[in-house]
């Protein structure tokens, strides 16, 4: 046992200095390790991650398992690829798992990349378990998988033909053509899987799509930017600390003389400035409970002054709902009709509409409130909305969309 | 004696490791084909439409939000959540332009009265219409302190609701994620270009 070691390790150091004279360095060093399985592995990794990498930018904090899915798998693969290049020995652990990352993304990530990524792994996947040593000089670190074979003499007689100096080349060239026999063998199985599966057209467009779908999503350019994830969550915390929130809780300014008296409303929620505009060609209130003054809280602790209209319903005709800020773009929400029904509660800071009798009104939080009531309909309305709350509110034929 | 036999060729390793990924992949494929396997989604970058016929979902909410196409350029867009939605007759559709001209993928899945079903849904959407209802709805609340699990930024405008209900759905969007995406009679289609949801 011990001279079959020494005989290995002679021929072992004997087969690299041949070859390092006869082949590149490279080339040499991928013949030594599951290149082709590995590289594909790696390959399917960045298609799944540019098959669809969420972004949104600062605004959304990613939570859940989904995001994490979508970064994790792809991850996974690229490590498994580069570890089995890296370390042959552990081939059959890190195919193994990719094959079965690779299966699992089909579920997991946007079905397995749109299958392309799924596929290159699947194959990557096979190469890398499939591959083994070709000569002897791997033996060595071998150890287990010789001491399996030993009991079978004739694979071992092939293993020592084969570590003749002269043999490698000759039984490279079969190697090679099997492979590429192999690796079509694999994407038939696969792309007849997936065909059996009734999905129309992806056995002939699964073979196109690779190079487009990596030439289109692949660009440098495409990689995430990473946007500053502290912003939204230092923002509100800082700005009072800096002195940027203009009116911190205590400074709510005592009522003027003469304008109506605001009181805190205890069971409004925190709402934003500025105002939305919403726009009717008539609104009608039915069951019109109150109008009063209140102040409501905002995200930064300062409170504002607003219009607080309680009714059962409230019909809008040609509602339109106009959200935005001082500056970049604005959500436009058009709807022939919005009923909003039960419990309705309006906060505004202005409202101005014609009387069906054509007289203008106007209801605004620094002048005095008129004098007569609310009549349950007004003509060409148009508020500055703070917030609605109903039990419900319906849109028949609503459009909303981003205007930049 | 035969097992080793296979393992100790390379084609018969490659069968071996290829013939039970093949089954097991045809399995889940005719598993998500109908609905049994959910799916899950996280696609943005390119802007693609979503249509169905009806949408049902619970814990719904609405604000700003930004999504970065391929090149990295910034888009406005509306960040809708619902944290579980059903949508009957639903068409997912996207034109890619590549080197070789047009490529587009249509999705259509949830037909006859089977609908699709998603969890924890997430759209960055530029352009909805259909007919809505909202229950339960607040409208102008802060954006950082929505009724659902994702949230916006503070001081944004954002709406809410329990419920959502919205019939004749049709949205462009620039990103969309699900992690439960349950697809009851998937159908995948490579397209032209030409063929979209509406």
């Amino acid at each position: 046992m011990k001279m079959k070691e020494l005989a290995t390790d002679v021929g072992n150091r004997l087969n690299h200095a041949t070859r390092g004279i006869r082949e590149s360095g490279f080339a040499a060093w991928a013949r030594r390790r599951p290149f082709v399985g590995g590289l594909l592995t790696v390959l399917s990794g960045f298609e799944l991650f540019f098959s669809g990498q969420l972004d949104i930018g600062n605004i959304h904090v990613q939570v859940g398992i989904e995001g994490f899915q979508a970064t994790v798998i792809p991850i996974a693969m690229v490590l498994l690829g580069l570890l089995a290049v890296l370390m042959p020995v552990h081939r059959i652990f890190y195919g193994v798992l990719s094959l079965v990352v690779a299966v699992y993304s089909l579920i997991g990530v946007n079905l397995g990349g749109f299958f392309v990524g799924m596929l290159l792994g699947a194959v990557g996947g096979v190469l890398t378990v499939a591959w083994a040593p070709k000569k002897t000089d791997t033996l060595a670190t071998e150890s287990t998988s010789t001491a399996e074979t030993a009991a079978e003499p004739p694979p071992l007689a092939q293993r020592a033909a084969s570590a003749e100096p002269a043999a490698p080349k000759k039984s490279a060239k079969p190697g090679r053509t099997r492979e590429r026999v192999a690796v079509l063998l694999v994407l038939c199985l696969a792309l007849g899987g997936i065909g059996a599966a009734k999905v129309p057209d992806a056995a002939p467009a699964a073979l196109c799509i690779p190079i487009p779908l990596l030439g289109v999503t692949c660009p440098p350019a495409s990689t995430p930017t990473p946007t500053d994830p502290l912003g939204p969550i230092l923002g509100p915390i800082l700005d009072p600390l800096l002195g940027g929130g203009d009116g911190g809780p205590g400074s709510i300014v005592a009522p003027l003389p003469a304008l109506p008296i605001f009181v805190p409303d205890p069971n409004a929620p925190i709402m934003t400035q500025p105002a939305a505009q919403l726009g009717g060609s008539s609104i009608s209130f039915s069951g019109l409970k109150s109008v009063s003054f209140v102040t409501i809280p905002l995200i930064d602790g300062s409170q504002v002054q607003v219009i607080k209209l309680e009714a059962d319903d409230i019909v809008i005709d040609d509602f339109l709902l106009d959200v935005r800020r001082a500056t970049g773009p604005s959500l436009v929400t058009n709807s022939a009709r919005m009923e909003l029904k039960g419990n309705v509660v309006v906060y505004v800071d202005s409202l101005t509409a014609t009387l069906l009798d054509g007289t203008g009104i106007s209801l605004l939080t620094n002048t005095p409130p008129p004098s007569t009531e609310l009549p349950p309909q007004l003509l060409r309305v148009n508020l500055g909305l703070v917030g609605v709350f109903a039990n419900s509110i319906s849109f028949t034929t609503v459009d909303q969309q981003i205007h930049e | 004696m035969k097992f080793s036999r296979i393992t100790g060729s390379h084609a018969g390793r490659i069968a071996l490791a290829a013939v039970p990924v093949a089954l097991v992949s045809t399995v889940m494929m005719a598993g998500v084909a109908n609905g049994a396997v959910p799916v899950s989604f996280a696609i943005s970058g390119s802007q693609f439409q979503i249509s169905a016929t009806e949408l049902n979902g619970t814990g719904f909410s609405q604000y700003a939000g930004v999504a970065n196409d391929t090149a990295g350029a910034p888009h406005q867009v509306a960040i809708a959540n619902i944290a579980s939605a059903s949508l009957s007759d639903l068409c997912q559709s996207v034109v890619t332009e590549t080197p070789l001209g047009k490529v587009g993928l249509m999705i259509t899945a949830g037909g006859g009265g089977n609908p699709a079903t998603a969890t924890d849904l997430q759209i960055g959407m530029t352009d909805l219409k259909g007919d809505s209802t909202f229950g339960n709805i607040r409208i102008g609340v802060d954006a950082s302190t929505v009724n659902t699990g994702p949230k916006g930024s503070a001081g944004d405008f954002a709406q809410d609701a329990d419920t959502i209900k919205i019939d004749g759905l049709q949205q462009t969007a620039w990103s969309t994620q699900a992690s439960v995406f349950t697809l009851t009679g998937m159908h995948v289609q490579l397209t032209d270009g030409t063929t979209t949801c509406f």
